[in-house]
């Protein structure tokens, strides 16, 4: 009986857990070049591949650079470029999926037609292979996932604006002769904003994911920048020796996607901590599940983890 | 039922025709000059002239239509083109290189069907048991954790500490466990979901609670009458997830040092190898739509209601 008690007190804990292990992070990362206990560029190549001492707490890499301050200059590499990525993906998605809503007809068609072309395809191909045409950098990574990420985003936000123009609100403003762009500004992007930033909530997570992977394939972030998923290759000739090197930025890694994908699936379900919830997030996601059922949810076509463990 | 396929074909043919043009157009537009590339291959500093011979060389001074005509046709009488990087047959790399793709795959994709399909129908056994409430955590761990690194902790574990596995390479069955597992390891866990979700609905429909009250074993139910009535959800959702296995093996392919198709498609992007990603683009593509175009018409071999509302929505 204790024992089950424990057991429920613990899982009613994990988005509060969840949204501590992120905010950590996101701590940690915007910190980083102030509590960053050495450069994490600075080369010492007298002491390559050290244990951990007082001097390097986690250690050295295989030129002398400090792993700790590395991971930490990680988290700030990492969550900046999900940042980037996912505004990107958020406005573009915005401004496309409402221009949809808005025009109808043949725009629309078109525009919506744009968007099945980019989901149906798996999204680490066309990253890839924008990568590919515009040669690998940091910059063009960031543009490769926008690209890959703002479909789902246009027509989550056009399924929405849709269910929200019919309501007799909406009609009322018309009736009193406000502008098209004044609605849409004042009325239906506020309305749609709410459930569009709970799925990005469980998105983040995978953004941060397929940097790291883009990364690790050597078509991301570049050297020597730190980042995780490029620390973690650059590590694997000496997991042998110092796994370290490998362990501790794919466990970071791992901790910020579980992260999100715990938080995002929270949101979605309404269990979000206190400061957060309120009888709005409540209305936000009932809004959300209305419109992804109307937009035809299973050509959403990424599979989040709030799908997966629904 | 014939007219379905036949007309299902056709729009796979149209929907590869179109692809085909915009995956020439995408990379014949990419910024940066191929002549230019090749010509800096053959010689440092390459002057304008080198640069024209090789551009006449490739056939890029032609029209775009002329160009992408050509290129299709090569492909259609088996001519894939040559490496911009190793000057080498595209056609001969990827009949070197495609089974090992292939064997990755299959491997990865018997385990995520049997795992998958074995620990949803174990749960439906046992509804709250210990399999079953072990699922949901599973499958989030799972997804979440890069493979890159599921593999690193994998090697690190089977064949740095217990030396029971090799750490790379592709040799034989021992060398393809650790591939395959994690590989198949998201996929597995997604299916048991998806299964688990499929029987549970499965399960709570009147005829299972006739043959419950005929006294019937559930698990006799489960078997017989659940699992063969999820057969098209199950067959949908694991199609989905061969897709994201193929983009999965490039990452799975570069760690274990496979020489694969999706790694040549990786060195491709690399190097920017315009003529080799092209080709790759292609035959993904194609294999994606030969792949939802088999599923579209199986369910509808497989379930008789699907056929039954097809005809319905004709007349």
């Amino acid at each position: 009986m204790a024992r089950a008690r424990s057991v429920l007190v613990a899982l009613r804990a994990v988005p509060k857990l969840s949204l501590a292990v992120i905010a950590a992070f996101v701590l940690v990362g915007a910190l980083a070049p102030v509590i960053a206990p050495v450069d994490p560029n600075a080369q010492d190549l007298l002491r390559p591949l050290e244990g951990s001492s007082s001097a390097h707490l986690l250690g050295t890499d295989d030129l002398g650079r400090d792993q700790l301050s590395r991971l930490m200059q990680g988290a700030r590499t990492s969550l900046t470029a999900a940042a980037l990525v996912l505004g990107g993906a958020l406005v573009i998605g915005l401004l496309i999926g409402a221009v949809a809503a808005m025009r109808g007809g043949l725009v629309d068609e078109a525009l919506m037609r744009l968007t099945d072309v980019g989901l149906s395809l798996p999204s680490l191909i066309t990253a890839l292979a924008t990568l590919g045409l515009l040669g690998p950098s940091y910059s063009n990574m960031i543009l490769a996932l926008t690209i890959v990420w703002w479909p789902a985003y246009a027509r989550l936000t056009r399924a929405l604006i849709i269910s929200i123009k019919t309501r007799p609100y909406i009609e009322a403003v018309q009736l009193m002769g406000a502008r098209q762009s004044w609605i849409m500004f004042r009325h239906l992007l506020p309305g749609a904003i709410g459930p569009v930033l709970v799925y990005a909530t469980a998105d983040a997570g995978f953004i941060a994911l397929s940097v790291a992977t883009l990364s690790f394939l050597g078509l991301g972030v570049q050297p020597p920048n730190a980042e995780w998923g490029q620390m973690l290759v650059s590590g694997l000739p000496f997991l042998e020796t110092n796994p370290g090197l490998v362990i501790y930025p794919g466990l970071a890694l791992t901790l910020v996607v579980v992260g999100f994908n715990l938080l995002g699936e929270a949101v979605a379900l309404d269990k979000v901590p206190r400061p957060l919830s309120r009888r709005a997030v409540r209305r936000r996601r009932a809004d959300a599940l209305d419109a992804l059922a109307a937009a035809d949810a299973p050509r959403l076509g990424r599979t989040t983890a709030g799908e997966v463990t629904a | 039922m014939r007219r379905f396929i036949i007309r299902r074909l056709g729009t796979s043919l149209l929907v590869l025709a179109v692809s085909s043009v915009v995956i020439f157009l995408l990379v014949a537009s990419a910024p940066g000059d191929p002549a230019q590339l090749v010509a800096e291959r053959q010689s440092f500093g390459a002057d304008r002239e080198t640069v024209e011979r090789v551009r006449k060389e490739l056939g890029l001074d032609r029209p775009l239509p002329v160009q992408y005509i050509d290129w299709i046709g090569d492909i259609a009488v088996g001519d894939l083109g040559t490496s911009l990087k190793t000057q080498t047959d595209i056609g001969s790399d990827l009949a070197e290189r495609v089974p090992v793709t292939a064997r990755l795959l299959i491997g990865a994709a018997v385990f995520a069907l049997v795992a998958g399909c074995g620990l949803a129908v174990l749960g439906t056994f046992w509804p709250g048991g210990f399999v079953d409430r072990m699922s949901r955590p599973l499958a989030l761990l799972s997804v979440s954790i890069p493979s890159f690194y599921l593999a690193a902790l994998l090697v690190l574990l089977f064949a740095v500490g217990l030396r029971w596995l090799p750490s790379q390479g592709d040799s034989g069955l021992r060398s393809s466990l650790l591939p395959w597992f994690t590989l198949g390891l998201a996929p597995a866990a997604v299916m048991a979901r998806v299964v688990r979700v499929a029987l549970a609905e499965s399960m709570s429909r009147p005829y299972v609670t006739t043959a419950l009250s005929k006294g019937r074993k559930r698990r006799e139910i489960v078997i017989r009458d659940a699992v063969p009535n999820i057969a098209v959800p199950t067959m949908t959702a694991f199609a989905a997830q061969v897709g994201l296995m193929v983009t999965g093996a490039i990452v799975v392919e570069s760690i274990f040092s496979w020489q694969g198709a999706s790694a040549y498609f990786l060195e491709a992007v690399r190097f920017r190898d315009f003529p080799v990603m092209q080709v790759w683009l292609l035959l993904f593509a194609a294999a994606f739509i030969v792949l939802n175009t088999f599923v579209d018409i199986a369910s509808r071999a497989i379930d008789p209601r699907l056929r039954r509302a097809m005809a319905e929505g004709m007349s």
